[in-house]
C-alpha cells in the first residue's frame, strides 16, 4: 500500500486533532454518579488526611472552604442527593469513616467517635482503624471539654483568690494526658491533631494567667511568662505569628497601664521599666510585621505604629527610643 | 412582498397569542420517592476501593484498585464504560503517592482520556496550587513587568511619531529617562519578587527533603538580602518624612529600625540629624521653662517683699498688682484670656504676643497659635492660605507644584516641564471649572476650624460670616443635612431657602436609609427620616417604605431566578425542586414562571412568582405559596450546592460566591432544622442564583488572553495621531496586600 504523501499526512493529523478537539468531554455514566461522587470526595479527603495541620493551615478545596469542612458538607449533600442509590448501604461504612476523619479535624471529637464506631460496625476493612481512632477521639473529647479551671463553683458571696499552684497542677495534669496520647499516636496523622490540642491547652493556660494578672502577685510577669512559653513552645505552629502578637499586645497593655498608674511627670515613673515594656512590645511587633504574606503582618504593622505613637507621647526626659 | 407577508404573519401571531393564565395545578410537585437502586459489582468494587483507601494502607489500596479495574472492564472489551476509572485511580493515588509524589501521579492521571471536564479542572487547580509553581509564576510576572516597562516606553513615542517624527528623539529620550527614574526608585526587592521569596520559604518549610529545596538556598539568601535592603530603604524614607514633619523622635525611631535591617552611612546621617533636632528641641524647651523676658537686661520680675503682690495678682483682686511693672503683663494676660470669646481679647493678645519685652509674649503666642482655643484665628489663617493656593493653581496650573521629594525628583520635574508648561496655558479652563471643583484639603481644614469656632464663639457678625462660608461649603459638597443644621441655627435665615434645604436633606437621608443592607437598621433609618422631615416628599416616601418593611416577612430570601432554573435542569427537575414543567414551557396560557423565579423565604416555604393572569412577562408577577417536605428541602439544597460547585469548575465566569448566612441556612435545611429561622437581623440570608445569560447577556465580554494590546491615540493639542502596541502587565494577585509597605 502506498504511504500517504506528507501533505496528506498533515491533513490526516489535522483532521484527527480536530476530531479530538471537537469530541465532547467524557461523561460519567449516570448510573455510577453516586459512586463517582463518593470516590471524588474520599480521594480529596485522603490526600489531605496526612496534612500537618499543626504547622500549616488546613488546605482548601476548589470550593475555597476548609477541606475537612467541605468534605463533611459534601458527604451530607451526597446522602440526600443519592439516597435511593445508597440505600443498599454498600458505601455506608466508608462514608461514616470519612465523616469521622473530617469531624476530628473540626474538633467535634465526640461526633467523630460516634461516626468511627458506626464505620467499625459497617465495614470490616475499616474496623481496626476505626476502633483505634474512636478511642483516641474519646480521650481527646475528654481533654477538650475538661472544665475550665476558673469555672470551679465557689460558695455564694465568697470571693477567693485563685491558687496559682492549683491551676498549674490542673494544667500540667491535662498536658501530661495529651503528651501520653501523643506518644501513643505514633506516626499517624493523629499526632497533628493532638499537637493542636496541646497548643490549645497551652494557650488556655496562658489566657488563664492573663485574665488573672490583676489578682495575683506579679500577675503581669506571670502572664508575660506564660505567653512567652506558648510562643517558644509553638514556634513551628501555624499560629506562631498570632502567639507573638498576643505577647506584644500584652506588653503594649502593660506599658499603657504603667503610664496610667505612674504618670510620666510623676515621681514614681521609672524610665527603665517603661523602656523595657516599650522595647519588648515594639520588637515583637516588628518581628511579626516582617513576616511577608501573612495577615498578621498587617495587624502587627498597624499596632506597632499605634504603640509607637503612644510611647512617643511620653515626654522625652522620661522615655527616649 | 414576501417580507411584508412574513412581518404581517408575525404581528398576527403575536396579536393572537393567548392571554397569560395561572397554572392549573400545584407549581411544585409533592415529595417524589425513588426506587432503591440495587448495587452491581462495579458499585461494590468502588465501595471496597473507598474503604481500602481510607485505611491508608498502600497494599490494600493497590489490590482494591486492581479488583476495581478488573470489574469495571468486564464485558466491555477492556474499555471502562462507567467513567469511574480516573476517579478510582485518583482515590488510590492519594494513598499510593503521598506528599509531593502525588503531583507526578496527578499529572499522569490528567493524561488519561476518560477524565471528565469537572474532574480535570479540579485536578489542574490542585496541581497549580504549589509554592514552587507559584514562585515561578510571580518571577515570570516580574520579568514580564520589567520588559513591558521598557517596551511600552519605546513603543509609545515611536507609534505617536507616525504623523510627526520631528520630536521622536526628544520623546524617546524622555521616555527612557523616565524608565531609568522608575528603575532607580524601585525597591531592591519589588512586590512580585517578594511574593516569590515567601513562596520559596514556604516550599522549603513544607518539603525540606525535596531535591528542589537545596537548590533554592542561594536564591533565598540573595532575595532575603534584597528584602533587608528594601526594609532599610523604607524605614529610612519614614525617618526622612518624620524629620521633615518636625518629629525628630519618630525620625530617630525609624532610623533605628533601618539600622536593624542594614547598617549604612545614610542611617548614621539620619540618626545624627534626629539627635541634633532632638537636642535643639530640648534646648528650646529648657529655655521655655525659664522665667525670663526676651529683654535680659530688664530687672528680675520678682523680688523679696513682693510676695503679697504676686499672690494678689494670682487672685487678681488688687488693682495695685497691675502697678508693679513685672506683674502688669501677667494681670493683663489674665484679663484678656478670661473672655476668650470676645474679639477684643484676641486683639489684645495679638498685641501682647508682639511685645518683645513682655514675659507673657510667648504665652500669648501659644494661645494665638492654638487651633482649638483660637478657632477663628485658625480659620482665617487657613482661609488666607487657601486663597493663595487657589490663585496659584488658577494662574500656574501644574507649574505650581515643585519637584517631588522622591529620588531624582528634580530630574523628573525637568522632564515633565514641557507638558507642565503646556498645562499651564489652559488657564481659561481652570477658571471656568473653578466653581465646580471638588472641596480641597485646605477647605476641609477650614471647615473643621469653622465648626469649632461656631461652637464656642458668640453669634456676632464674624460668626455669621463663618457660618455663611460653612453653609456654602456643605451645599457645594452635597451635604444638605449639614447645610440644613447650619441654616436652622441662624435665626434670620430665609424661610423659602430653609424649606428647599429641608427637602434636599430629606432626600439625602432617604438615600442613606435605602442603601442600608440590614433590614432592622434600614427600618430605623427610614422611621427617623419620616419623623425628622414629615412635610417633605422624601419623608412621606420614607414613611411608606418603613410601613412596607414592617409588614414584610423577615427571614431569608434566597432566589432562584427563571434563567437559573432554565440553565440548570438538575435543580428544576424531579430530583431537585420538581417544578411543574408547564411553568417553563414558554406558553403563557398554561401558567409561566416569572423572571423573578422561586424564592426560599424561611422554614420550608417557597414563593413561586408566575406571570399574572391576563398580563405579560414584564408586568408585576403573581405570587403562589408552596411548602416542601423536610426531605424535599434537604435534597433540593444539596442539589443546589452541588450544581453550583460543578458549574464553578466548568465555567470560570460562574465562580462560587461566598455568603455565610446562606450557607448556615442551607446547613440547617439539610439537617432538617428548618422549623424556626434564626431571627437575628445579621443572620438573614440574602442571595440570588442567577443564570449566566441573565448575568452576562448573550455574548460575554472576555478579557483577551494575549498580553499585548493595540493602542490608538490622538491629541487635539498638537493634532497628532498614533498607533502602537502595548504590553499589558499581569494583574497583581489578590494576596499582594500582604506584601505591601
Amino acid at each position: 500500500m502506498k504511504a500517504p504523501a506528507p501533505l496528506g499526512r498533515i491533513v490526516l493529523a489535522g483532521v484527527a486533532w480536530l476530531a479530538l478537539a471537537c469530541a465532547g468531554s467524557p461523561e460519567i455514566d449516570p448510573r455510577y454518579r453516586p459512586a463517582a461522587s463518593v470516590l471524588e470526595i474520599i480521594a480529596v479527603l485522603e490526600r489531605h488526611v496526612p496534612d500537618d495541620t499543626y504547622r500549616f493551615p488546613p488546605a482548601r478545596d476548589f470550593t475555597e472552604r476548609n477541606v475537612y469542612r467541605s468534605t463533611l458538607l459534601r458527604l451530607e449533600n451526597l446522602e440526600r442527593l443519592h439516597e435511593s442509590a445508597l440505600r443498599a448501604g454498600h458505601f455506608d461504612g466508608a462514608i461514616a469513616f470519612a465523616k469521622a476523619r473530617s469531624l476530628e479535624r473540626l474538633r467535634a471529637f465526640d461526633l467523630a467517635a460516634i461516626a468511627y464506631r458506626r464505620a467499625a460496625e459497617l465495614e470490616p476493612t475499616l474496623s481496626a482503624e476505626a476502633q483505634r481512632s474512636a478511642a483516641l477521639c474519646d480521650d481527646l473529647h475528654a481533654a477538650a471539654t475538661a472544665p475550665d479551671f476558673l469555672a470551679t463553683p465557689a460558695s455564694a458571696g465568697v470571693v477567693t483568690l485563685p491558687s496559682v499552684e492549683a491551676a498549674l497542677d490542673a494544667f500540667e495534669t491535662r498536658a501530661e494526658a495529651l503528651e501520653q496520647l501523643l506518644a501513643d499516636a505514633g506516626d499517624t496523622h493523629h499526632r497533628h491533631v493532638i499537637r493542636e490540642e496541646i497548643e490549645r491547652l497551652d494557650l488556655t493556660r496562658a489566657r488563664h494567667f492573663r485574665r488573672l494578672r490583676d489578682w495575683i502577685p506579679d500577675g503581669g510577669v506571670r502572664a508575660a511568662g506564660e505567653l512567652e512559653r506558648v510562643a517558644l513552645r509553638h514556634q513551628e505552629s501555624k499560629f506562631a505569628a498570632r502567639h507573638l502578637l498576643a505577647l506584644a499586645d500584652l506588653y503594649a497593655d502593660l506599658a499603657v497601664e504603667y503610664v496610667e498608674a505612674h504618670p510620666p511627670e510623676g515621681l514614681r515613673f521609672d524610665p527603665g521599666d517603661f523602656r523595657d515594656l516599650v522595647e519588648s512590645g515594639a520588637r515583637i511587633y516588628e518581628m511579626v510585621a516582617a513576616r511577608d504574606g501573612t495577615p498578621e503582618r498587617i495587624e502587627a504593622r498597624r499596632r506597632l505604629e499605634a504603640f509607637l505613637a503612644f510611647s512617643l507621647s511620653v515626654d522625652r526626659d522620661r522615655f527616649a527610643p | 412582498m414576501r417580507v411584508g407577508c412574513l412581518v404581517f404573519a408575525a404581528v398576527g401571531a403575536l396579536a393572537c397569542q393567548s392571554p397569560a393564565a395561572l397554572p392549573s395545578g400545584a407549581p411544585i410537585g409533592g415529595t417524589p420517592r425513588f426506587a432503591p437502586v440495587v448495587p452491581d459489582a462495579i458499585d461494590h468494587a468502588a465501595a471496597d476501593l473507598a474503604a481500602a483507601a481510607l485505611t491508608g494502607d498502600p497494599a490494600q489500596t493497590a489490590a482494591a484498585l486492581g479488583r476495581f479495574e478488573n470489574t469495571s472492564t468486564l464485558g466491555a472489551s477492556e474499555h471502562d464504560t462507567t467513567g469511574l476509572g480516573a476517579l478510582a485511580e485518583e482515590t488510590a493515588n492519594a494513598v499510593l503517592f503521598p506528599g509531593r509524589a502525588g503531583r507526578d501521579a496527578t499529572a499522569r492521571l490528567l493524561e488519561r482520556p476518560d477524565v471528565d471536564a469537572a474532574t480535570r479542572e479540579r485536578l489542574e487547580r490542585t496541581l497549580a496550587d504549589d509554592p514552587l509553581l507559584l514562585a515561578e509564576a510571580r518571577l515570570r510576572d516580574a520579568r514580564f513587568v520589567d520588559v513591558a516597562r521598557v517596551f511600552n516606553a519605546v513603543s509609545a513615542p515611536v507609534g505617536r511619531s507616525i504623523s510627526n517624527a520631528t520630536l521622536l528623539p526628544y520623546s524617546l529620550g524622555r521616555a527612557l529617562a523616565r524608565v531609568a527614574i522608575d528603575v532607580a526608585r524601585e525597591d531592591p526587592l519589588p512586590l512580585r519578587r517578594r511574593q516569590a521569596l515567601a513562596h520559596w520559604k514556604e516550599f522549603r518549610r513544607r518539603y525540606p527533603d525535596a531535591a528542589e529545596a537545596a537548590d533554592l538556598d542561594a536564591e533565598i539568601a540573595d532575595y532575603q538580602q534584597a528584602w533587608h535592603e528594601t526594609q532599610h530603604d523604607r524605614a529610612l524614607g519614614l525617618a526622612d518624612d518624620a524629620h521633615d514633619d518636625g518629629r525628630p523622635r519618630a525620625a530617630r525611631l525609624y532610623a533605628l529600625r533601618a539600622q536593624r535591617h542594614q547598617a549604612s552611612e545614610e542611617v548614621r546621617d539620619a540618626l545624627d540629624r534626629a539627635d541634633a533636632a532632638i537636642d535643639r528641641q530640648d534646648r528650646e524647651r529648657a529655655h521655655a521653662l525659664t522665667f525670663e523676658a526676651a529683654d535680659a537686661a530688664r530687672e528680675p520680675p520678682f523680688v523679696a517683699g513682693e510676695r503679697e503682690a504676686v499672690l494678689a495678682a494670682l487672685g487678681a483682686k488688687t488693682p495695685e498688682a497691675a502697678e508693679i511693672p513685672a506683674l502688669a503683663d501677667v494681670v493683663s494676660f489674665r484679663a484678656t484670656t478670661r473672655d476668650r470669646d470676645a474679639s477684643e481679647s484676641w486683639e489684645q493678645l495679638t498685641a501682647l504676643a508682639t511685645d518683645d519685652t513682655s514675659v507673657m509674649a510667648r504665652h500669648a503666642t501659644a494661645l494665638l497659635q492654638d487651633p482649638v482655643r483660637n478657632a477663628r484665628g485658625a480659620f482665617e489663617a487657613e482661609r488666607t492660605l487657601e486663597r493663595r493656593r487657589t490663585a496659584t493653581y488658577v494662574l500656574l496650573g501644574p507649574l505650581a507644584s515643585g519637584p517631588s521629594d522622591a529620588p531624582l525628583g528634580a530630574l523628573e520635574y525637568l522632564l515633565d516641564l514641557p507638558s507642565r508648561v503646556q498645562g499651564a496655558s489652559l488657564l481659561p479652563f481652570r477658571l471656568v471649572g473653578l466653581p465646580w471643583r471638588d472641596p480641597t484639603r485646605g477647605e476641609r481644614r477650614m471647615a473643621v476650624h469653622a465648626r469649632r469656632a461656631l461652637e464656642t464663639a458668640r453669634d456676632d457678625a464674624e460668626a455669621r460670616r463663618i457660618r455663611a462660608w460653612l453653609l456654602d461649603f456643605e451645599s457645594r459638597r452635597g451635604n444638605a443635612i449639614g447645610a440644613l443644621r447650619l441654616a436652622e441655627a441662624q435665626p434670620d435665615f430665609d424661610e423659602a431657602e430653609l424649606d428647599a434645604l429641608r427637602d434636599q436633606a430629606a432626600e439625602q437621608a432617604l438615600g442613606v436609609a435605602r442603601a442600608e443592607q440590614r433590614r432592622d437598621l434600614r427600618g430605623t433609618l427610614l422611621t427617623t427620616v419620616a419623623r425628622s422631615y414629615p412635610e417633605s416628599r422624601a419623608g412621606a416616601e420614607a414613611g411608606r417604605l418603613a410601613r412596607e418593611l414592617a409588614l414584610e416577612r423577615g427571614g431569608p430570601e434566597i432566589r432562584l431566578s427563571r434563567g437559573f432554573l432554565l440553565e440548570n435542569p438538575g435543580v428544576t427537575g424531579p430530583r431537585g425542586l420538581d417544578l411543574a414543567p408547564a411553568l417553563l414551557d414558554e406558553r403563557l396560557d398554561n401558567g409561566e414562571l416569572h423572571t423573578q423565579g422561586v424564592v426560599f423565604v424561611g422554614g420550608r416555604d417557597l414563593l413561586v412568582h408566575v406571570v399574572a393572569a391576563g398580563e405579560d412577562e414584564d408586568a408585576e408577577p403573581e405570587t403562589l405559596n408552596a411548602r416542601l417536605s423536610k426531605e424535599h428541602l434537604g435534597r433540593l439544597v444539596a442539589r443546589l450546592e452541588e450544581t453550583s460547585f460543578r458549574n464553578s469548575l466548568l465555567d470560570t465566569d460562574d465562580a462560587l460566591e461566598a455568603n455565610p448566612q446562606r450557607d448556615v441556612w442551607f446547613e440547617r435545611a439539610r439537617l432538617g432544622l428548618d422549623e424556626r429561622d434564626d431571627a437575628k437581623p445579621g443572620s438573614e440570608a440574602r442571595f440570588d442564583y442567577r443564570g449566566m445569560r441573565e448575568r452576562y447577556g448573550m455574548v460575554r465580554s472576555r478579557e483577551s488572553i494575549l498580553p499585548v494590546e493595540l493602542v490608538l491615540q490622538g491629541s487635539l493639542a498638537d493634532l497628532t495621531l498614533g498607533a502602537f502596541p502595548r504590553l499589558r502587565p499581569p494583574r497583581e494577585t489578590p494576596d499582594a496586600v500582604l506584601y505591601r509597605e
